[in-house]
């Protein structure tokens, strides 16, 4: 159970700076998900913390203490690879025993820990096994126990289920989720997959080209993007390139080739009348209306240039006249009850209030 | 089909050769004469330059032969009576056996940190390493033992330098024994330890020795539990390597030893051009064989069970 921080870290390979005066705090206890595009410089963080690089600049520290000098053996972190990387030439057990081995426990107390450990990832019966006996989720779930038996201060885990599929990756978010609060280990996990950073973080840290763009809880970071980047990257997203003409009242005016756009509540602090913006809204707060007709603070006309069926939602592809394209996301249960469906080539009207608009500087 | 062999000379690669010509050949199968033809070729080629000697050679070692006349005589095991109930016989063998395994032992001991660094290096640093490693077997096995008699002399380099630095206070006296027979041997055939060894280390997925250092180990203790465990297979290959060929190696005692002393490829030598007992000549090269497929044996055996874990095939 520590904290990590870390401190006006920088790391440079030559002349490329893979993370720049990176501050970041995790709390106690906390799951916390770095995630980003491929290169931005998450696993570089991981690697850091874990004591597998040391930083250009910056300190690193566990509970406060400084710890750039120790090396991997000495921090008492626990590791989980995208590849298992589980002993192949020891059985599961001895997998799971080789951390205590390493600190010199007793056998016996040993032998107990690592019990103990795989029958909390349901691996009771696999112990005499070796890992090419198993199969992809068993491995990354003595992986899991590899790490945890150690009772780390921090658990790192680097895009752990990037190997599995679909089904098994769900599963094992879970898993890992539920291990991590009964064993209550502070974690650091590295994705790219924002659906998994929104599933199983207590906060997500986005990254991009080595500097971190938001930290929030899942649902603060898809609702109040802080950055242009976060708002596309996390979750699907409409935006437009406008001008601010003016500011008050708890709205600003945004004049855009399709007219004005308006948001509403609170206006980010940094955006003064006449800066040149982003306006965007997410496809899931927008609706679609017949051609005329006009039913919200902020519209922007178009045909149906697409629509695709996918169950319980629909998403309509719609471009406007000057070339914008759109994207808006309908629940199929509103058909008949507030909604219809559109045909592709429809010419419609797209729709979204002002209280869901969010605004970026350009 | 087995695949004891390819696990032995060279991990991962020979494997993927190994099947892919496995499938070549399987699907030659299909048209049967073909195959058969494909094959007599080199079949043919064996037969008549490897195959027929040796069975030359151990027919001459069961019917006493006399090259003057040309006439065989009836079947006998006294070649190999004569070889094994003599102590001064045995001895060379053991001199064989013994120079082998220290050679052995040298060249793991020398070659496996160099070893591990080509396989962990890369890019222009690694041409050069191999160009090193690899570049004296361009050169002849007389010269370079050559050199070594060169080197060695009382009044060579190395006896100078060794005075100089004032471990030794007399002229090198190294050359014609066995040691000088052990040093040129050990340098002859270190890359043969060297190239199957760092190819079964690539092998071995670098994130593993992270894993067990993130878990504790030192860089000792990985060494022992993790890369040397998953590296057997290499060093099974390069030890039987150079097991085999120091242990027949002809030249090199020959030049160096100057006549103090046997090993078995100049026993038989001496056989064969100065006694002309080609007979008995015949019945030790026989026994040096066996000697030889002994150790070829143990050694694949060795590399076959400890490769078990990676090929996932687990005898339980």
């Amino acid at each position: 159970m520590t904290s990590i921080c870390l401190s006006g870290v920088s790391k440079s390979y030559g002349s490329f700076k893979a993370l720049r005066q990176v501050n970041l705090e995790v709390k106690n206890g906390e799951f916390l998900t770095l995630l980003g595009p491929s290169g931005c410089g998450k696993t570089t963080m991981l690697r850091l913390i874990a004591g597998l690089l040391e930083p250009t600049e910056g300190k690193v520290l566990f509970d406060g203490v400084v710890v750039n000098a120790l090396p991997p053996h000495k921090r008492n972190v626990g590791l989980v690879f995208q590849n298992y990387s589980l002993f192949p030439h020891m059985t599961v057990s001895q997998n799971v025993a080789f951390g205590l081995r390493m600190r010199g426990m007793d056998a016996t107390k040993i032998k107990a820990d690592v019990k103990d450990m795989l029958e909390m990832v349901q691996l009771g019966s696999a112990g005499d096994r070796y890992p090419s006996q198993l199969s992809g989720g068993q491995q990354q779930r003595v992986a899991l126990a590899r790490a945890l038996v150690i009772r780390p201060a921090v658990l790192l885990l680097d895009e752990p289920f990037g190997a599995l599929d679909k089904n098994l990756r769900e599963s094992m978010q879970l898993e890992v989720r539920q291990l991590q609060q009964t064993v209550k280990v502070t974690s650091i996990f590295v994705t790219h997959d924002q659906e998994e950073a929104l599933t199983i973080s207590d906060r997500i840290a986005v990254v991009n080209e080595g500097c971190l763009e938001q930290i929030d809880a899942p649902r603060s970071v898809y609702q109040s993007p802080a950055t242009g980047f976060v708002l596309r990257f996390v979750g699907a997203s409409n935006s437009f390139a406008g001008k601010v003409l003016s500011i008050g009242d708890g709205q600003i005016v945004v004049q855009t080739p399709y007219g004005r756009v308006v948001q509403g509540h609170s206006a980010p602090a940094e955006i003064a009348a006449g800066d040149s913006v982003v306006v965007a809204f997410r496809p899931e707060k927008g609706w679609l209306l017949p051609e005329g007709q006009a039913g919200a603070t902020n519209s922007c006309p178009g045909f149906v240039k697409g629509a695709i069926y996918l169950g319980s939602i629909t998403h309509y592809y719609i471009e406007s006249p000057e070339g914008q394209e759109m994207v808006v996301f309908q629940l199929n249960s509103s058909i008949g009850r507030a909604e219809r469906a559109y045909e592709t080539g429809e010419r419609v009207n797209v729709c979204w209030d002002a209280s869901n608009t969010l605004v970026f500087r350009n | 089909m087995s695949t004891s062999h390819s696990t032995l000379v060279g991990g991962s690669y020979a494997k993927r050769l190994y099947g892919a010509s496995s499938e070549i050949l399987s699907r030659l199968e299909r048209k049967s004469w073909a195959f058969i033809l494909l094959l007599l070729v080199p079949l043919t080629y064996l037969v008549l330059v490897y195959g027929l000697p040796i069975l030359i050679l151990i027919a001459r070692s069961l019917f006493s032969y006399n090259p003057v006349t040309g006439i065989t005589g009836g079947f006998t095991l006294n070649n190999y009576w004569h070889f094994l109930r003599d102590p001064a016989y045995l001895n060379v063998l053991w001199s064989s056996l013994r120079i082998g395994l220290l050679v052995t032992i040298l060249d793991l001991v020398i070659g496996y940190p160099v070893a591990y660094l080509l396989a962990r290096i890369s890019g222009t640093k690694k041409q050069i390493l191999m160009a090193c490693i690899v570049s004296p077997l361009l050169v002849s096995i007389v010269i370079r033992t050559f050199s070594w008699e060169v080197l060695l002399r009382g009044s060579g380099p190395v006896s100078h330098i060794l005075m100089a630095i004032q471990i030794i206070r007399e002229p090198l006296r190294v050359l014609n024994t066995e040691t000088a027979v052990i040093i040129a041997l050990v340098h002859v055939y270190l890359p043969f330890m060297i190239l199957p060894l760092a190819t079964v280390i690539e092998s071995i997925d670098p994130t593993l020795e992270l894993a067990a250092g993130s878990l504790g180990a030192n860089n000792l203790r990985r060494f022992i539990e993790v890369v040397f465990p998953l590296s057997i297979p290499g060093v099974a290959a390069g030890c039987m390597l150079v097991l085999t060929t120091s242990v027949s190696a002809y030249v090199t005692p020959a030049m160096l030893s100057g006549g103090t002393f046997l090993v078995m490829p100049t026993l038989v030598a001496q056989q064969m051009q100065v006694l002309v007992d080609w007979s008995f000549g015949s019945a030790i090269s026989v026994v040096l064989i066996v000697v030889v497929l002994t150790i070829v044996a143990l050694f694949s055996w060795w590399a076959e069970s400890a490769s078990k874990y990676r090929s996932g095939r687990v005898a339980k």
